[in-house]
């Protein structure tokens, strides 16, 4: 028991540091608004959160690693990551993409922690192979592993099949959305924060850098976001039982239970 | 062609600048190398199409950037045009849209646009000329158990794309036609399917050949003691940042909490990575090519941390209030060069 | 080196032990093969000896097992692993690593070995497997022979003692499978590795046995002993074998060459002139036409001006080597693709002006893996796909069922089923559309010799239903027993066309083992020499 709460606690705390992380272009205090070092320093902030995203990443897969994985969960997870990844090239209208439904479907079905493994290497998989790796893939990576992290805390609604996917599929829509809105914070330091710091507008407050950002996400991302929502909606009704039902066949195959003689 | 090591290295110089100078020369001379490192040594890639996407990105990006900086601050001394004002509310927050057009916030954006697009442009650079196989094969050990998920997962890629024609085209014979994704789970389900099964088996083979025996079980205390050591080396990265964040008087408290979390944290990981009692088999060979190249780097990187500690200023460029033509420093100029070191010792096209 | 004693197993969720109070004894240098239907617990065996059952799997197990003085139920199968290679059937499952000499190190990375030591190693194995021109390839370009032997490789590096291998060749055509039971052969006389191999193609590994354990199912006792002594009282033989006990030739023949001393005398040729006819005259209205078709992928060309003409009712079987253009014929019959330049006619239409739904539904294709078809919960939620699909109203399957055998099946989850089962679903999800023309492609890998022999009368059944069947396969055996014309392609294009038995007669390669033996076009199968001799 003492394990898991440590776990959750490592998760939490790697959490916050990865919303400071995504935040801190709206945490900027008024006193650090005078020219000078506060100026000059959010510059090269993106970097540093750059890097301690991705040594929040490692740390929060390395706590799961603590314990011995089963060759059986390492197969599995290579395998799914690998279909994942495929998936994330099936075409689509907007930012809609295959590639959510499964870590969210498998984290309630296989828990949080395959659910946090699975989300977050499929996106690392899916840009080794097609050479996309960039300053997001860290943001990326935490958004796809959370979402799949907390789909594995939803309660076990098994015994009510209409109500389980009903609730998962606005599950997925909610996730859908709000990816989008963290992922596109990785460039928004370059357009809006960095100008809050190194050029300071006077009277320009958290109030209206958080307004700036919802514009631009509203100009830039917003209808991409919906497509993906809907996207993920759409997937979770059409095939959320079905995929659900081979999901439990497989996981009898994955424990085993040696009778003592 | 470079050590992996080396081409970590080339990205980190490549990519301080970016964050430390909002100087357009230097970003100019550093998107400048990197599209020469590109042209010249990249272009024969398998990856070479996505450099062209990530290009497309950066310049949309950039041009946006452009254009949102002077619709959205109007400060500055040089008025181009005036507008109509508009005042829209976002989520109940008031923002001053069109007003006064200002040269200064018209070139800051440009400026936002460019250390962008430069961003872009070195990661792209990057995917293009790292070897991924290589990339992966880096992976610390105290995450070797992920390392092997993920090779793994590389590994079936190819099979996972084989197999999903073979689906498709198994599919249209029994008359299904794909319109949307409403058609996607005859395609999907056996692919998924049958990738749980390979799965099994695919264990049962790691099983056999001594997976997962490399890791010495950690008595139950000492596994609860790692994990206290990383909750609390985390909680002191934690108050540090918000330290630094809240607190402006005595920052040093906050930098040495988030200095002290960070070692401790690096010292856990790395006991956790000496568990792992695992050989590797893959060396890569260190040429001196890659000595003269990481040279490069690191140079470009002490000079930039160098006078971004000392000297500010240098790096510094700000349009506000009135638009001055940006300083140049040659030494700074050179250093952002260093991105094209690479193309200089590259061995010559036809090895 | 191998020792089981009173061995009973069973799965978790299964009711009935697989194996049931079995011993063994299986000397060092030993090549011990075992046979057995599917089912019968032959990779159950096999994992015994690694500890993979009951480590992996869980269940009932009680008895003892040493391996070289070692307890796999102790040890784990880890532990075992540098004293047991184990290689399964699937050679597209057992990769880690995508490059080749990654993989081969794989192992010996788990076990911590320094890295001079490693490097020895793998280049020890690249030259024992010859397979040292594939080091640096990715395992993704490999065909599965290749793949085969770099699975082997793969456990090698460890230098077990004992190889274990399940039904490593039944993924393979016959010359990849050739290729790695060459390399078996060698291993264990080369090195006196002991081998213990589950397989079905007798023909090939008989001869290469020290002794053969046949493990009947169902609780039967096992019947161990050298090969001719366990085959003469197998049911599960080659056809050679067949023959042989049913004209008593003694010793029991195993190769063609063993064979030859008795086939001289034992068939009176001269006796009989008629040659048997089993099947009806083909109806002359040709259903399909191909003239002059060429196609290539990319820049490697496929088709290469392929001209044919089947005829309604026929049963045309496409051979060749691996990359002749047997798929890819098959697939421009069906409309998968269509010609660069010639025409694909079905009953008189071009396919370049027919829709693919206009096609499938006349057409069918059986693709070579049945797990790319099936998904749907039951099989008969699978057979109504199909019918859904092509527009068709939902019916009853207990006919067509019935005739597969299949008829308890029908609210089974199919992925559950065997390899011959599913074999046959893919079939029903295919036919239940009712097809007038049948494509097979390579319908019997991975089948036992029951489960061909069901198949090859299931098709016969077809075409006196009067379809047009048409399979593309290596398999010599089924050709010999179903097909009137054979026709064998050779760099994408038509070499030879000619009724079955004068084109098998005439080939070294495509014959049969009998016809191989009699050199008589007469003869292709068992039962041609035994009805002959009767009338």
């Amino acid at each position: 028991m003492r394990r898991a709460s440590l776990s959750a606690v490592i998760l939490i705390l790697a959490t916050l540091i990865g919303i400071v992380a995504f935040l801190y272009p709206f945490l900027s205090p008024p006193t650090r608004s005078r020219q000078g070092f506060a100026a000059a320093h959010s510059a090269d902030a993106p970097l540093f959160f750059l890097v301690l995203l991705g040594l929040c990443l490692a740390v929060v897969v390395a706590n799961l690693e603590t314990r011995r994985m089963d060759s059986k969960i390492v197969a599995v997870l290579g395998v799914l990551v690998a279909v994942n990844a495929v998936l994330r090239l099936v075409p689509g209208p907007g930012g809609f993409s295959a590639t959510f439904f499964l870590p969210i479907l498998c984290g309630y079905a296989y828990g949080a922690d395959f659910g946090f493994l699975l989300g977050a290497l499929s996106l690392l998989v899916s840009a080794i192979v097609t050479g996309g790796i960039g300053p997001w893939l860290p943001y990326q990576m935490f958004a796809a592993g959370w979402m799949g992290m907390a789909s594995g805390w939803l309660p076990d609604l098994r015994h009510r099949a209409r109500v389980e996917m009903i609730l998962l599929a606005i599950w997925g829509a909610l996730l859908g959305l709000s990816f989008g809105v963290i992922i596109n914070l990785w460039f928004w330091p370059y357009l809006g924060a960095a100008g809050m710091g190194a050029h300071w507008q006077p009277g320009l407050s958290l109030r209206e850098t958080l307004g700036r950002y919802l514009l631009f996400y509203a100009v830039t991302s917003l209808w991409w976001d919906v497509g993906r929502a809907g996207g993920n909606l759409l997937l979770i009704l059409l095939f959320g039982a079905p995929l659900l039902r081979l999901l439990r066949r497989f996981q009898s195959r994955f424990h085993t239970t040696i009778y003592e003689t | 062609m470079y050590h992996t090591t080396t081409w970590l290295l080339w990205l980190l110089a490549a990519l301080l600048p970016t964050m430390l100078t909002r100087n357009p020369l230097y970003l100019i001379i550093l998107l400048l190398a990197v599209a020469v490192a590109y042209g010249t040594i990249g272009r024969s890639s398998p990856l070479a199409t996505s450099w062209d996407l990530f290009l497309r990105v950066g310049l949309s990006l950039a041009a946006f950037s452009t254009l949102i900086n002077p619709l959205t601050v109007h400060y500055g001394d040089t008025v181009l045009l005036t507008l109509p004002h508009l005042l829209v509310r976002v989520g109940g927050i008031p923002l001053e849209l069109g007003g006064r057009i200002t040269l200064e916030a018209l070139m800051y954006g440009l400026v936002n646009g460019l250390s962008l697009m430069a961003v872009l442009l070195i990661f792209a650079t990057f995917n293009v000329l790292v070897d991924h196989h290589q990339l992966l094969r880096s992976i610390p050990t105290f995450l070797h158990q992920t390392g092997v998920v993920l090779s793994i997962s590389i590994t079936f890629v190819p099979q996972m794309m084989a197999s999903l024609r073979e689906i498709r085209e198994a599919q249209i014979i029994r008359g299904h036609r794909f319109r949307g994704i409403r058609d996607l789970p005859p395609l999907f389900m056996p692919l998924l399917t049958s990738g749980l099964e390979q799965a099994i088996q695919l264990a049962e083979s790691m099983e056999a050949r001594g997976f997962g025996g490399d890791i010495s079980p950690s008595r139950r205390k000492q596994g609860l003691a790692r994990k206290a050591l990383i909750a609390l080396s985390l909680f002191g990265l934690l108050s540090g940042m918000f330290w630094c964040g809240y607190l402006p008087t005595a920052r040093w408290i906050g930098i040495a909490l988030g200095a002290s979390g960070f070692l401790l944290l690096t010292w856990t990981l790395r006991s956790l990575g000496r568990r792992v009692r695992r050989s590797r088999y893959r060396r890569e060979l260190w040429r001196r090519r890659d000595t003269l190249v990481s040279a490069a780097s690191l140079a470009s990187l002490a000079l930039f941390t160098l006078f971004r500690l000392l000297d500010g200023s240098a790096l510094a460029f700000s349009p506000y209030p009135h638009l001055t033509p940006p300083a140049f420093n040659p030494l700074i100029g050179l250093a952002s060069l260093a991105p094209v070191a690479p193309v200089l010792t590259a061995p010559p096209r036809g090895r | 080196m191998i020792e089981l004693r009173n061995v009973t197993y069973s799965y978790p969720d299964g009711e009935a032990p697989v194996l049931r109070d079995l011993s063994l004894r299986v000397e060092e240098g030993e090549f011990l093969l075992v046979i057995g239907a599917s089912g019968a617990g032959k990779s159950t065996l096999l994992r015994c000896l690694n500890g993979l059952v009951p480590h992996f799997y869980g269940g009932d197990f009680r008895g003892e097992v040493r391996v070289a003085g070692r307890d796999p139920v102790a040890t784990s199968p880890r532990g075992m692993s540098n004293l047991v290679g184990f290689v399964s059937q699937d050679p597209e499952a057992q990769f880690v690593v995508d490059v080749v000499e990654d993989e081969l190190a794989f192992a010996m990375e788990n076990h911590n070995l320094p890295q001079p030591l490693m490097r020895k190693r793998v280049e020890e194995v690249l030259d024992q497997l010859n397979i040292a021109s594939l080091r640096s390839r990715r395992v993704s370009t490999l065909s599965g022979g290749e793949k085969q032997r770099v699975a082997i490789g793969a456990v090698l590096t460890l230098q077990p003692k004992v190889l274990v291998l399940d039904e490593p060749t039944s993924q393979l055509d016959p010359q990849a499978a050739e290729e790695v039971l060459t390399t078996l052969r060698k291993l264990n006389v080369d090195l006196g590795l002991t081998i213990v191999l589950s397989e079905h193609r007798l023909e090939r590994v008989a001869q290469y046995a020290d002794r053969i354990l046949y493990l009947p199912g169902g609780g039967q006792p096992p019947l161990i002993g050298r090969p001719r002594e366990v085959l003469a009282q197998v049911e599960l033989a080659p056809p050679l074998v067949q023959l042989a006990k049913a004209r008593g030739w003694e010793p029991l023949p195993l190769t063609i060459k063993e064979g030859r001393r008795f086939s001289p005398f034992a068939i009176r040729s001269s006796q009989f002139s008629m040659s048997p006819s089993p099947h009806p005259p083909v109806s002359s209205s040709p259903c399909l036409l191909i003239r002059d078709l060429w196609f290539s992928y990319n820049d490697q060309e496929a088709l290469r001006g392929v001209k044919l003409t089947v005829r309604r009712g026929e049963f045309v079987a496409l051979m060749g080597r691996n990359g002749s253009g047997k798929t890819t014929l098959l697939k421009q019959i069906v409309g998968l693709l269509r010609p660069q330049r010639g025409r694909v006619e079905l009953w008189g239409q071009d396919t370049r002006k027919l829709g693919t739904e206009a096609i499938v539904r006349r057409v069918g294709y059986v693709p070579q893996n049945p797990n790319a078809l099936l998904f749907a919960d039951t099989l008969r939620d699978e057979l109504d796909f199909t019918r859904r699909s092509h527009g068709l109203p939902l019916g009853d399957y207990d006919e067509l069922l019935r005739t597969l055998g299949m008829e308890h099946h029908v609210d089974a989850y199919p992925r559950d089923l065997s390899a011959g089962e599913r074999q046959r679903a893919a079939l029903a999800a295919i036919l239940v559309a009712d097809p007038e023309v049948i494509l097979l492609d390579e319908p019997t890998r991975g089948l036992d010799y029951h489960q061909k022999h069901a198949l090859a009368d299931f098709l016969m059944r077809l075409q006196d239903e009067g379809k047009t069947v048409i399979i593309a396969t290596h398999d010599v055996e089924l050709v010999a027993r179903c097909a009137d014309r054979v026709i064998i392609l050779g760099e994408g294009q038509v070499v030879v066309d000619g009724p079955a038995r004068e084109v098998m007669t005439d080939s070294l390669v495509f014959s049969s083992q009998i016809n191989k033996l009699l050199r008589d076009d007469r003869f292709l199968t068992v039962e041609d020499v035994l009805e002959a001799e009767e009338e």
